[in-house]
Parts: C-alpha cells; structure tokens; sequence
C-alpha cells in the first residue's frame, strides 16, 4: 500500500480549515454584550484562585527543585491509563454528534474529502480540550520556574498532546461504533433516544463506582499505587516528567510504550476515517429538513399555553396564570424529552449518593432525603424556569404582542417551577426526616420553612439568569436529543448559588436553634433577617426583571420599573465591593502579602478601586448606557462655589454630629484605616493623596453618577439622593464589622447625612469632578484630623 | 487520486456518461417509503426540473443523489460515479440545500472563501470568481456583512454562489428562488442559465412551476415518492391542455398530483 502524501497533505490542509471555521464561529456567535460581562465578572472572581495557584506552584518548585520524596512518577505510571479512559469516554461522547450540529454540514459532506472531515473534527476537539488545559499549563509553568527546569513544560506539553490526541481519537471511534450499534437497533425513534441519552450517564457512573472502588482498594492496600503499571501504556506517564526534578532516567519500557502511542495514531484514525462515514450518513439527522417528515428542531407545545386560556370552567377561566401554567405542565408532559437535559442534575447527586452508600449503606436514607431536597431546590429553576424566553420558540413573539400581560406567562412558570421544586424537595426533607440524624422538632421547624424559601427563590432567581442568558438554538443533549436546553453558564450559575442558598438556609437553621450556639438573641435575628431579605429581593428582583425582558423583548433597553432600579442599585453596589476584593486578592497574591506596609496599602486601595471602576465600565457596556452617561466636564465658577458649600455643609454636618454624639455618649466604630495605623501616623498623610484622588472620585462615580443617576430616571431626585446614599451607607458595613451594632449604626447615620450632601451636589452641578472634590477634600480634613490627634 | 476540482477536468474524463442516473432507487423510513423504485437518466448540459407537493420525496431523491443518504435499494450514479464512493462523487458536485449552510458569523465573501478553501480550489483564481459572482448576484456591496444580517433571499444567493463556485459538473439546486423577489429571481436564473452553457448539468427542484418552465429541458414530476410523469415542459403543456382545456404548467402539475383514487 503507498501512501499518497500529497494528498495527506492537502486532507491535513482542508482539515485545518474546517476545524478553524468551527472554532472562529464559536468565536464570533458568543459575543453578546450580556454575556461578555457576565464571562469577565465570572473570570475575576476566579483571577485569585488561579493566581494562588500560580504562587503555591511556584514555591513547590523552588522547595522540590532537588528532588521530592513522594513516587510521583510511579503513582502517575499507575493512574495514567484509568485517567485515560474516563478522558476518552467524556471527550468521545462529547464529540459524536459535532458534525451534525456545524450548520455548514451539508457543504462538508458534500465537497470535502472524508478524510479531511474526520481530520478537522479531530482538531476542533482537540482544541476544545486544549484551551481549557492551558489553565492548567500555567500552574505547570510556574512550578517549572521555581524548580529551574524549563524543560519540563515542554516536555510534559510535547508529550502530552499526542497522548491527548490518542485518547480522544479512540473516545470518538468507539462512539462512533456505539452510536452506529445503536442506530442499527431499528429502534423506535423514542427509545433510541432515551437509551443514547443514558449511555453518558451509565457511563459516568460507572466509570465513577469504578474510580471510587479502586481508590478505596488501593488506599486499604497502600496509600498510593505505586507497583510497575499494569499495562505497558503506564511507561508513558515518565515522558510527562521529563525534566523536572522527579523525573526517572528513561528506561526500554518508556520508549515502548511511546513507540505504542505514536504508532497508534496512524492505525486508530485509518480505523476512523472507515467508520465516521457510516455513523455520518445513518443517522437520521437530516429528517428536520425532509420535507417528508414534520419538522423538529424546535420544541413544539401541541398546545401552546395561550390556546388553552378561556377554555376551561371553575377556577382556571378566573386565572390566565393557572392556564398558562397548566400549558407550561401539558408541553413537560407530552414531549417529556426537550428536557432530557435535566439528567445533568443527576450527575453531582450521584457522585454524592454512590461513595457513601458503598462505603456506609446505613447512611443512604439521610443522603437520599439531602440530595433530593437540593434536586427540589434545583429541579424548581431547571425545568420550566431556566430558559423562559429561549424555549417560548417561535411563540415568543406572539407572547410580546398578546393582550395577557408578560407576567402572567411569568409568574406561571414560577408557579409550575415551585410546585415541582416543593414536591420534590419536601419528600426529600421528609425522607431525611424520618431516618436522618440531628433531628430537633425546633430545628426542623426553622430549617424546613427556610428551604421552602429556597425554593420560591430558585424558581425566580432561574427566570431572572434565564432571561438574561436566554438561548434560542437548540443543542443536542447527550448527543441525542435535540432541545433548546438552558444556556450552560446560567445553569451554572443558577446551580452554584442555589447550592449555596440551600446550604446556607440549613445552616442558619441549625445555628439558630443549637443550644450552644456562639450568636447572641439579637445577632441570630440579625443573620435570620438579613438572610430572608436577601432571598426576597433576588426572588422579587429576578421576577421583575424576567417580566420587563418578556414585555420588553426586542427592544434595546429593558424598563422594569422603580423597584428594579432599587434592585439593580444594590446588585451594583455588592458587585463592586465583590470585585474590588476580587482585584485586590489578586494584586495582594502577585505581591505577596510579605512586602511593608508602606508599599502594599496604597496599592491594594488602588487595586480594590479599580474594581469598582471595572462594575461602573461594566454597567454602562451592558446596559449600552456608554460614556456619554458620564457627567464630567470643566466645572464653571457657580460649580465651584456650590463645591465650596458642599464642603462646608458635610463639615458642618460633621461636627453637628460630632457634638451630638459625645453629648449624648453614644459610641463611635473607627474606620479601620484610622486604628489600624495609629502607630505610624505618617501613613495616614499619606493616605492623603489616594484618599483625594483615587477613593473619592471613584466611590463618586459609582454612588452618584451611575446609582444616584439611574435612580433618577425612575424616582424624584430626593427619592434618587436619599436611596443612594442609604447604599453608599451600607455599602461601608463590612468596614465597620466587628464594632458593636449601636456604634456601627451610629456611624453609618452620619455617612448617610453627608452622602446626601455629596448627592444634593451632584444634584446641583451635574458635574461628577465637583462632588468627587467635595468628598476628597471632606476626606482629606478627617485624615488631617486623625493626623492631629495622633501627633 | 483526487484532483483540485473545478478543472473541468471530470466532464471529459466522463464523456457519453448520462450525468445523473438512477435505477430502481428506493428509501424508506420505518414504515413510511419515501421514494418508491425511481428511474432516471438526465444527460449532461441539460436542466431537469424536478416537481412535486410537499412531502413527495424530492429532498429524499436530491440527498441520495449527492450521497449524503444511502438508498434502502437500488443504485444512483452521478458523471459514471456510483454514489456509494462518496470521495470520487463529491468531485462532481455542487449542492444547495433546502437551508444554505452557511456560518451565520461569516460574511459573505468569508463564507465563500471557506468553500473554494475545503474543495482544495486555487486561492488566487477562486478570489477572482468570487467577486465576479458576488457581483453577478448583486452581493458585492453587502459581502463583508455578516451572513446572520442578511435576509433570507440573500442568504440563499450566498448558497447558490456556494454551490457553483467550482464550476460544478452538476448542480443539485433545491428551491434555488424561494424567498426571492423578481429582480433577484431573475439574477439567478440568468446565472443558472449561464453555468449551464459552461455544460454543467443542472437538477433543480422547486415550486416556483414558470422557474421550472423557463429553464427545464426536462421536468419529472414526483408524488407519494413516484415519478408519475417526465416530459418536456412543453409536451407536458399540451397533454393537460387537451384534457383540461389550460395551458401552463401550474395545471399540469395540479392535474398530475391530484390523487385519482380520491377522484
């Protein structure tokens, strides 16, 4: 047999193409402004886990660049082949279905080589795995820096990828066989589906069971495996190593087992090109667009929820809610598989229910009863919440223009979402209930109300993240059905939050009715109340929000009305104090909390500003508000005098409250910049200049420029002046933690005065370098103050 | 083994061949047959226009006919080619589907660019071609917009440029007008009518029925998944008007698909 290379090389070629058609068009299609943000925020939040990855990395390698004592290499020789397989049987079944989902799979088909086609969905899965890696490459990097061994990325890279590739190359043809096993059934079109949708599950646990199993068994045997690997393919895992500072010399078996990879290459995608086709063109996937079939694709109610309205007696001809509510259950039941998707809710249970029921039998019950109340809180969101605007399909606009208003369609999936979350989550609690431990009337008088709360919130937090992320596409759920599911991050998001919320509902309970819990009366109600607030406002703001995207859909802005403002006002006013910790963790870990005080404040200010200078940037990009929403101009004489009276008045206010205070013997908290550096009074000057020009003008540009002014467009502008500054007020709590609540709240009060100076102001001058002056120059008397009173 | 197409190079290879041909070619979904023992011979250079109600198999035909859907039975070659190498026969095709596959992210000129690059065409002449074509079909103006802008007609303009960019043998056109207005149709039937003089062969299916006049030398009407009548246009006419007393294709095609036990 000779081996044309010319035409290798031209197949090579046009597979490149094809993969990087795929790849630029991923690229370009997720480029909503919503998204961008919400990817970016989601990024920062993570920047200081990785960066503490990078610095632990780094300082491993330093610590073991002469060696380490643990059998790294012969561990890894041992787990190579397991951690390949269960690779193989995730990247393989991910990938099945690629080329059915290009839109441009008919040109393929019908112009490209077979070859070249199987080549290009190789890269494109290749590269798909490769780019999450490179995280993990950096880490890599950086334990490579400490150890001084450049030569160990590389290696461990070099090696890697064709180890990478081989395993995704045999994931995907056994798929291939799987799938093509499948079609040739002759199953009926709904058991094929139901049964190529649960391959991924069966795989996955048993893949898990099996993991779990073996890792109990080796840890019973020894801590870590770390006898010659079972199978000659093991050897490999020293070529990862190569360079590093736990590398083994090379030995005979290590060149076999590379001989056995790079030779597999060839002879697994010569297997492939012979099979792909015959996966390719029998499935059934053009049935949508034969015109002898009824097209799919998107899900169809056979009866849409607003056909059923005014049809019925009794109680439903009162409710349009019930009605669409009852549409919403009609469209669950008669097309069970568009959320077939809902399965991905089973894997985390799952990995929770197998290991303890395999390692303690005893404890399944209670188990059970817990996972099943998160699948209630998750199930209230996932199944008709998640994607309210995504799976109205083609309905969605007759929706926006019907007479019913948006929030009956709305407030009816909440409906139908806290029914089902409810039904599930209470049998869960009653299953724990009736064989868990820790089991008090009291606690289970507080924790279950709690959760029936989470619940209600999962359902409208769903609808809110489901309305900003709608998608409107349908994906292949396990390469099988074909659904318009949920949008991954809000799921994502929708998953991790609610988790929390559930956990800390329980939590709260718990802690409350303990007897030897360490909050006192007050603090309990404290934490109960502000819990239950929270959980009111994202029920209550998600719900509104998902009303105005419904009524508003198409238009460029969303109005939601004044309470949303108020919302969104203080959603702002958390995200920037989140990702102004987020920066400056990460500016801290770059530099290391070790260098003097003198270097590290002012640029942790800085960084914890800058933050909030990337929400502000963030809102006006998403909400299109752009830079034109920002008042900064040359400031005219009569901005200048009002400036100068504002100073005065906060100065005025100042010490009125002052005089007031010490009259009455009320208690004062410290900012903790003032105690902390009562010992070097020369750092409060120089405080001076970043409390001027950094702390100043950037808190003015959040409070007054963007909250105080979108408040503004939907209340009068006391109302606008008074909320903002009550944000701005709170907004300084966590400074103040840890003083008592009478002092804290007395301090706040007086922020509160002089905020709505500062915002009367801006009122005034419509000018954000004014107000920023007269809160700089208001700062800058209280730090010489605190200057004076120290010297 | 697998030459750079668009060289022409193929037709004469194939000489005397009938461009499509099918014998006894059959599919069946389940319990459904889709189309039923279906002969055809269309010689090269010639437009076959291929008529039929919705739901008659005609997508069915044009997909195994490309290769991209086995046959149940029976066999189909395309230029000498069996369907069934797939890699020989794509050399000689072009194919627009019902949707256009196209990237929604593209631009037009992008899009193009994509196909002549997977058909292994020759960079610097395919530019050329493209923006002569682009310019033919009056995209020239909007090709560095994205494809998800354009408007439905204008996306199926991309697709016929799309399919005849290599100067196919033959074209497999499935609805090439729908969604057009006038002028555009008018476009792309002189452009169709010119590839067809390059002596590309021409399968175009369509219900736009004076589409199919105008540019079929032979229509093949298809119902229930059988061929029940294929003529010229012309004698097509004729047969009806003597029955019915009407003389245009719209009546032959309502004569022939009325279902005549329903009679």
């Amino acid at each position: 047999m000779t081996v044309d290379l010319s035409a290798l090389w031209r197949d090579l070629r046009i597979g490149w193409t094809i993969a990087y058609g795929e790849a630029l068009d991923l690229w370009r299609r997720n480029d909503s402004r919503r998204q961008r943000a919400i990817y970016g925020f989601l990024a920062l939040l993570v920047l200081p886990a990785m960066l503490l990855l990078v610095k632990q990395g780094y300082a491993l390698g330093a610590t073991t660049a002469d060696g380490a004592d643990v059998p790294i290499v012969a561990t890894a020789r041992n787990l190579l082949l397991p951690g390949l397989v269960a690779f193989a049987v995730l990247g393989g079944l991910g990938a099945v279905q690629s080329l059915a989902r290009d839109p441009v799979q008919p040109l393929l088909l019908t112009s490209a080589p077979t070859r070249a086609i199987v080549v290009g969905n190789l890269l494109y899965l290749l590269g798909t795995w490769l780019v999450p890696m490179c995280l993990v490459a950096v880490p890599l990097v950086a334990y490579a820096v400490g150890a001084a061994a450049p030569l160990f990325p590389v290696a461990a890279i070099v090696f890697g990828i064709p180890l990478l590739f081989v395993t995704l190359l045999i994931g995907l043809t056994l798929a291939y066989l799987v799938w093509v096993g499948i079609e040739r059934l002759g199953l009926p079109e709904y058991a094929r589906r139901i049964v190529t949708a649960s391959v991924t599950l069966i795989v996955f646990v048993l893949a898990f069971t099996g993991g779990f199993l073996s890792g109990q068994a080796s840890a019973t045997v020894d801590q870590l495996p770390t006898g010659d690997p079972a199978t000659p393919l093991g050897w490999y895992a020293d070529l990862l190593f190569v360079g590093s500072p736990v590398a083994d010399p090379l030995g005979w078996q290590t060149l076999f087992a590379a001989a056995l990879v790079f030779a597999a290459i060839p002879a697994i995608f010569a297997v492939q090109v012979r099979i792909a086709p015959a996966f390719w063109y029998a499935t059934p996937k053009t049935a949508d667009e034969d015109d002898t079939e009824p097209s799919g694709g998107r899900p169809v109610f056979e009866q849409t929820p607003s056909a059923t309205i005014g049809r019925q007696d009794g109680l439903l001809s009162r409710s349009a809610t019930l009605r669409a509510g009852l549409g919403y259950v009609r469209g669950a039941v008669r097309r069970p598989d568009q959320y077939v998707y809902l399965l991905y809710y089973l894997f985390p249970v799952l990995a929770v229910l197998l290991p303890i029921g395999l390692e303690t039998p005893a404890l399944l019950g209670p188990t059970l009863g817990g996972s099943l109340v998160v699948l209630g809180v998750w199930l209230a969101g996932g199944v008709v919440c998640l994607n309210p605007l995504g799976t109205e399909g083609a309905m969605l606009s007759q929706l926006v223009l019907a007479r019913t208003p948006a929030r009956t369609f709305v407030h009816a999936r909440l409906l139908v979402g806290v029914c089902l979350g409810l039904a599930v989550g209470l049998a869960g609690a009653v299953l724990y209930l009736a064989t868990g431990p820790f089991i008090t009337l009291g606690r289970t008088l507080a924790v279950v109300p709690l959760l029936v709360g989470v619940v209600v919130t999962s359902a409208a937090f769903a609808l809110g993240i489901g309305s900003a992320l709608p998608k409107f596409e349908t994906t292949e759920v396990f390469d099988s059905v074909e659904t318009v599911a949920p949008s991954i991050i809000a799921a994502l998001i929708h998953g991790g939050v609610t988790l929390l919320a559930t956990c800390l509902a329980v939590a709260l309970g718990a802690l409350l009715t303990t007897p030897e819990t360490p909050l006192s009366g007050w603090e309990g109600i404290a934490a109960f109340g502000l819990f239950c607030v929270v959980m009111l406002v994202v029920t209550d703001g998600s719900r509104r929000y998902a009303v105005a995207r419904l009524r508003n859909y198409g238009r460029m802005r969303v109005e939601p009305g004044g309470l949303f403002h108020v919302y969104a006002s203080l959603v702002l006013a958390v995200g920037a104090v989140v990702v102004g910790q987020a920066v400056g963790s990460s500016v801290a870990l770059l530099v290391g909390l070790d260098r003097p005080v003198a270097l590290l404040l002012p640029l942790l200010f800085v960084a914890e500003y800058a933050g909030y200078v990337l929400v502000v940037a963030g809102f006006l990009y998403v909400t299109r508000r752009g830079r034109a929403y920002l008042d900064v101009c040359r400031p005219s004489r009569r901005d200048l005098l009002l400036g100068l009276g504002g100073v005065t008045v906060s100065v005025g206010v100042w010490a009125v409250a002052s005089l007031l205070i010490s009259g009455l013997g009320l208690p004062v908290a410290d900012h903790p910049l003032f105690s902390a550096e009562e010992g070097d009074p020369w750092l409060l000057l120089a405080l001076v200049p970043l409390v001027l020009f950094v702390n100043a003008p950037v808190e003015e540009l959040l409070y007054r420029n963007v909250v105080q002014k979108y408040l503004g467009e939907r209340f009068s502008p006391t109302t606008a002046v008074m909320l903002a500054s009550a944000l701005f007020a709170l907004a300084h709590v966590p400074a103040y933690l840890g003083n008592n609540i009478l002092a804290t709240g007395v301090t706040l009060s007086l922020l509160f005065a002089v905020s709505c100076v500062w915002g009367t102001v801006y009122l005034r001058t419509e000018n954000v370098l004014v107000v920023a002056g007269v809160h700089g120059c208001y700062n800058v008397l209280l730090v010489a103050g605190a200057y004076l009173a120290t010297v | 083994m697998y030459p750079p197409q668009g060289d022409g190079a193929g037709r004469s290879e194939a000489a005397g061949e009938a461009a499509i041909a099918a014998s006894g070619l059959s599919k069946r979904y389940g319990e459904t047959l889709a189309v039923s023992d279906l002969d055809l011979t269309i010689p090269q250079g010639s437009v076959y226009g291929f008529l039929g109600p919705n739901g008659a198999g005609k997508t069915t035909t044009i997909e195994m006919l490309t290769s991209l859907l086995p046959p149940t039975s029976g066999d189909a070659s395309v230029m000498g080619v069996p369907v069934s190498e797939r890699d020989r026969v794509k050399q000689h095709l072009g194919y627009l589907p019902h949707e256009p596959p196209v990237y929604e992210s593209y631009t037009a000129r992008e899009q193009l660019a994509y196909a002549a690059d997977i058909r292994n065409l020759d960079i610097s002449t395919s530019d050329d071609r493209i923006d002569t074509l682009l310019d033919r079909i009056d995209l020239l103006d909007v090709a560095d917009e994205r494809i998800g802008t354009y408007s439905q007609g204008m996306r199926r303009k991309v697709g016929l440029v799309q399919a005849l960019l290599h100067d196919p043998d033959v074209a497999f056109l499935d609805e090439p007008t729908s969604g057009l207005d006038p002028r555009a149709s008018r476009t792309v039937i002189d452009l169709i009518t010119e590839q067809v003089t390059t002596g590309t062969t021409v399968f175009l299916s369509s219900h736009i029925l004076p589409v199919v006049e105008e540019l079929a030398d032979t229509v093949g009407v298809l119902y229930e998944g059988e061929l029940v009548a294929e003529d010229t246009p012309t004698a097509l006419i004729e047969r009806t008007e003597s029955e019915t007393g009407q003389g245009t294709l719209e009546a032959a095609f309502l004569d022939i698909t009325t279902d005549e036990r329903a009679l």
